[in-house]
């Protein structure tokens, strides 16, 4: 699966969306839209914040299907917190 | 492998662990009782009198309940992250787990009996020439003796304080000199607790 990129190759700033097409009929958008917070995390923290939503946000369900500890789980969802804050920080 | 010895708490925690540690606990208590050893503290363990199964298990459990509830107090204090109680017990009930191999290691009837032969030659020795500061060479081998037949039991109390940190740290989500300066000093408070705890239970049992 093919995970958007974020950061300039060239100089590590911030990647933003500048053009969306439909799938449908070729209607094309351009603008400048800045990446919403969730995509901007990395692909793997992406994939834990789905399966963490499909698991009705329950970190012992999480625990089972990633076969890890509870603390694991949680340690890494403050990761992802803690990166999100920063980025809203950023944002404002 | 690698991970299951040095970061089994990525791994299990919370009531498996508790489980798991209760039960290791209950073993190494009764090999200890069994072989006339005596885990007088968090970190301690020493030759003694005999005494019965259970004042080693309440040993056991002071021992663990007071290491963890200064680690409690400590993630309390310092944790950003909301923690669970069970977590922190039971990774500390687990990580105690090392202790049976010094328990058993310890229970070998040659390592033992000649523990107790060095011990009591080099105490009388000090008893002999308490006010020399420097030790007789006479007794020197034999104290490089003691110290070499004590190197595994010193091997298994580190891999057991590692974990002990490996389990606080994780379960607070603590990292770098805070997580180290806090453990050091909740590994000393209830290394203090334990000992008076330890203490009154062996006074009131075996006099």
């Amino acid at each position: 699966m093919k995970v958007i990129p974020t950061q300039c190759p060239s100089c590590s700033g911030e990647l933003a969306v500048t053009g969306l097409i439909c799938q449908r009929c070729d209607t094309r958008v351009s603008g400048h839209y800045r990446l919403p917070p969730l995509l901007k995390l990395d692909g793997d923290d992406q994939a834990f914040v789905l399966a963490f939503i499909l698991e009705s946000g329950s970190l012992k369900a999480m625990a089972a299907r990633l076969g890890v500890s509870y603390p694991t789980v949680r340690n890494r969802l403050d990761q992802i917190i803690t990166q999100l804050q920063a980025d809203a920080a950023v944002e404002t | 492998m690698k991970a299951w010895l040095f970061k089994p708490f990525e791994k299990i925690a919370g009531w498996e662990s508790l489980a798991a540690g209760l039960f290791v606990m209950l073993v190494t208590a009764i090999i200890a009782a069994l072989s006339g050893q005596h885990t007088d503290g968090v970190l301690d363990l020493h030759l003694g009198p005999t005494a019965p199964v259970w004042v080693l298990v309440v040993q056991g459990l002071i021992n663990w309940l007071s290491l963890s509830g200064c680690l409690l107090l400590s993630g309390l204090w310092l944790s950003h992250t909301r923690f669970r109680l069970i977590d922190l017990f039971g990774t500390q009930a687990l990580a105690r787990w090392p202790l049976i191999w010094s328990v058993l290691y310890l229970a070998v009837p040659p390592v033992g009996n000649a523990l107790r032969h060095l011990t009591d030659k080099l105490l009388q020795a000090a008893a002999q020439t308490s006010s020399e500061v420097i030790a007789d060479p006479a007794y020197l081998l034999d104290a490089l003796i003691l110290t070499a037949i004590s190197l595994p039991m010193l091997a298994f109390l580190a891999w057991m304080v590692w974990l002990m940190y490996h389990g606080y740290a994780l379960v607070c989500n603590l990292s770098g000199m805070r997580a180290v300066f806090s453990f050091i000093g909740a590994l000393v408070a209830a290394t203090i607790i334990s000992k008076g705890l330890i203490w009154m239970l062996l006074h009131s049992t075996m006099n």
